[in-house]
């Protein structure tokens, strides 16, 4: 049996990571009123740009700018997204719902014939080793990621509500017409918001390679799990996708754990469509409906 | 029917070597990469290294050409033969097969092509999807006329070109997958279904009894008392587990972690955290599917225990680098490695795989030069002892695989098929690994007079097969008395 202090920690950097995934596709709903299902594919492209630069078989670049490049190339491509899409089909909310869902599975299945195949792959981890505190072992990766979601999520804090630029996404959240008012350019706001949604999709899918492996469909089981997160917490609220995430990532890896390992992935279907009978409107926001 | 020169069956039939036309063009030739020869006149036969092209048996009479002037196709059904290392392993060699048959002629027997036909070799691409394999095997036989098949990984793609095989009468010999069923099919249906070989791998039943045999002679000696199994659950491994469950408990002093994994499983840390809670030595292993991300996470995490078993990812020469070395001390079963020689052919034949490719073949490439070889040898014999001057048909061609014995593998040093009468039809003769060699326990190692900036698939079981000590991970604090500081 599997010591409760292990469940706790795995429990806490796959959490983690859900987070920060949950975060970038909430973000872009609650400004833009966008369910961006390409947002998976933006983490598969995170994962497959480390991946280049630095697995040894390619670049075999430091894991900390196979990070960074995963980052940027994420944000980049979820610009273009916006740019080249998106943006042109904001007020049509069905159009833009398939859109994005079937650019997500082009970008993925381009990844697959163009870069890695069907195999998984790997990258070395930033932080290799582990760490033992109070007798309980910790895996180096596993802290960083803790670290590094939690600076991303205060500072994400921190960015809505002290800048202006921040404070212009709220505005525009709250009403597209208002901030037009204000002179706040929307379509400016929501560039950013993809931007940075983006890139921390592409954070957490080199994370996610890091942590486990990569592969040209790595997307698709976070996506469904982004999305019954910010079901739970309430679409558009970044605390609630927080808490949500922690909730999701707890749940499923106690099932892992304790009950069966092919539970993966199960448990959050279960959640959210128990949810979106019971609760739809979430723990902390708007209606799903 | 014209008598044999050698003959076998249920039980061992008699048999006579086959000396008419065996010569100097043999065996050794293809091994040592001799001399080359252009045959004059236009044969369209091309020159390629790697043989000698003996034209004369060893006692000096020309060897006969009589199928001269016939092409022969045959086609390669493989997963990705451009990228996927298990199809690309099967394409090349199928060609490397070919050009050495249509240089040197058939083995131990010289001359060009099979006695005058030249082969052809087409590639099929079956995406490792059943309903492409039935798409691509029409394809190859139908379309493009080919007279066999060779390859499928996967053995729902192999059962899916049952139907069409039984439809277009066309032998498919299998190289890659391990699923007993279609040899039981064949078992069972004979009349029908006769037209499938399989060459090798040995199917998962004795992957299982290879793996028993395996850990009741080692387990001791390396040191390993209890153990924890976990097994893909996937449907080519079901035989394999349910071989293992009932006799793997009489090996260990306990096994307290017995699970089928599932193939969607990417975060192994709950299930490394059971294993090492268990206190166990080993973790025996079924993977193939997701073997990339548990080793990964075993190494990066640097796990309390040993792991092993049927690791397909590590059959791959590229994995090493892949994974960054995670895979070194993880073993697996394999038919060949690039170090060992299970017979006199199979370094050779590694070393030039290398010079042409630049990476080493997977168990598949080397099992489909066995089976072409093997394919061309009983068609040259059986053209041969019946004295024809045509290409057999292909109800001919199954009771000549049927009937003669292939001596010159590079993974077993002979190939004969299982009779008709066996619950697996059609399949290697396998005994055991003691007696046959294989399968080879291979572990990936650092092993710098070999190289120095990389890492080596050694061999450390069967005995004959052995190229190295088995290595215990750096990061396990052994006690003393432990074999790891023995």
């Amino acid at each position: 049996m599997t010591s409760a202090a292990n469940v706790i920690v795995t429990a806490i950097s796959i959490s983690s990571l859900y987070a920060i995934i949950a975060i970038g596709f909430t973000l872009i709903f609650g400004v833009g009123g966008v369910l961006n299902f390409s947002h998976g594919a933006l983490i598969t492209i995170g994962a497959e740009a480390s991946y280049l630069l630095s697995n040894p078989t390619n670049l075999g670049l430091h894991p900390a700018l196979g990070l960074v490049g995963g980052m940027v190339t994420a944000a980049v491509v979820g610009a273009i997204l916006y740019l080249g899409v998106v943006q042109f089909v904001e007020d049509e909310p069905v159009t833009l719902l398939i859109l994005t869902f079937i650019i997500g599975f082009f970008i993925q299945h381009a990844c697959r014939v163009f870069i890695t195949g069907t195999s998984d792959f790997s990258v070395d981890q930033v932080t290799p080793g582990e760490t033992t505190i109070a007798g309980v072992t910790l895996f180096d990766i596993d802290i960083f990621i803790f670290v590094l979601a939690a600076v991303l999520i205060a500072a994400t804090g921190v960015f809505v509500s002290r800048t202006k630029t921040g404070k212009a996404i709220l505005a525009v959240s709250m009403s597209e017409k208002g901030a037009a008012v204000v002179g706040i350019d929307a379509r400016k706001i929501n560039l950013i918001t993809w931007l940075l949604a983006s890139a921390f999709a592409g954070i957490a899918g080199v994370l996610l390679t890091m942590k486990q492996t990569g592969a040209w469909s790595m997307g698709t089981q976070p996506l469904i799990l982004a999305f019954s997160i910010v079901i739970l917490g309430g679409l558009g609220s970044i605390k609630g996708s927080v808490v949500g995430a922690y909730i999701i990532g707890f749940t499923e890896t106690i099932t892992t754990s304790y009950i069966s390992s092919s539970l993966q992935g199960f448990t959050a279907l279960v959640l959210l469509i128990v949810l979106l009978l019971v609760k739809p409107e979430g723990l902390f926001g708007r209606e799903a409906a | 029917m014209a008598d044999r020169s050698e003959t076998r069956g249920g039980g061992g039939r008699d048999r006579r070597s086959f000396l008419k036309y065996a010569g100097a063009g043999g065996a050794a030739a293809i091994a040592a990469g001799c001399k080359t020869r252009d045959r004059p006149g236009g044969s369209g036969f091309t020159t390629t290294p790697g043989g000698s092209g003996d034209e004369e048996t060893s006692e000096g009479t020309p060897v006969p050409q009589p199928l001269e002037g016939n092409t022969i196709r045959i086609g390669s059904l493989a997963p990705q033969p451009d990228s996927f290392p298990i199809g690309k392993s099967i394409w090349d060699s199928m060609q490397m097969a070919v050009e050495d048959i249509n240089q040197n002629g058939i083995p131990g027997i010289g001359g060009r092509g099979i006695l005058g036909a030249k082969l052809e070799p087409l590639s099929g691409n079956t995406e490792a999807s059943p309903g492409t394999a039935r798409e691509e095997f029409n394809r190859l036989v139908q379309k493009e006329g080919c007279k066999a098949t060779f390859g499928t990984f996967l053995t729902q793609c192999t059962l899916q070109i049952f139907n069409p095989m039984k439809a277009t009468q066309t032998v498919h010999i299998t190289t890659a997958a391990t699923g007993p069923k279609p040899g039981r099919i064949v078992h069972e249906r004979y009349d029908e279904f006769k037209w499938h070989f399989r060459a090798g791998p040995i199917n998962s039943y004795d992957l299982a009894a290879a793996e028993l045999e395996f850990l009741n002679i080692y387990a001791d000696q390396l040191g390993w008392s209890d153990a924890a199994v976990l097994i893909e659950n996937i449907a080519p491994f079901d035989p394999f587990a349910e071989t293992l469950k009932p006799e793997v408990g009489n090996l260990f002093d306990s096994v307290p972690v017995f699970k089928r994994s599932s193939s969607g499983t990417i975060n192994w840390t709950p299930l490394w955290d059971e294993v090492e809670s268990a206190d166990v030595d080993i973790n025996l292993i079924g993977q193939a599917l997701t073997g990339t991300a548990a080793v990964k996470q075993w190494a990066n995490q640097s796990r309390d225990f040993e792991m092993g078993g049927i690791h397909v990812p590590s059959q791959v020469y590229e994995f090493w680098e892949e994974v960054s070395g995670a895979c070194q001390y993880v073993f697996t079963m394999n038919a060949v490695t690039p170090q060992t020689e299970n017979t006199e052919r199979t370094q050779p034949f590694m070393k030039r795989y290398r010079d042409r490719f630049d990476t080493f073949p997977v168990y598949s490439g080397p099992i489909t030069y066995d089976a072409v070889r093997a394919y061309a040898k009983a068609m040259g014999r059986y053209v041969l002892d019946n004295d024809m001057e045509e290409v057999p048909t292909n109800e001919a061609m199954v009771e000549a695989l049927e009937t003669y014995t292939f001596e010159d593998g590079i993974v077993l040093p002979s190939i004969q098929f299982t009779p008709p009468e066996a619950d697996f039809a059609h399949e290697p003769q396998w005994t055991s690994m003691k007696d046959t060699g294989v399968p080879v326990w291979q572990q990936w190692q650092v092993d710098e007079e070999v190289t120095d900036d990389y890492g080596v698939m050694h061999s450390f079981a069967p005995e004959q097969n052995k190229t190295s000590d088995y290595t215990y991970p750096d990061w396990i604090d052994y006690p003393s008395d432990h074999p790891a500081n023995q």
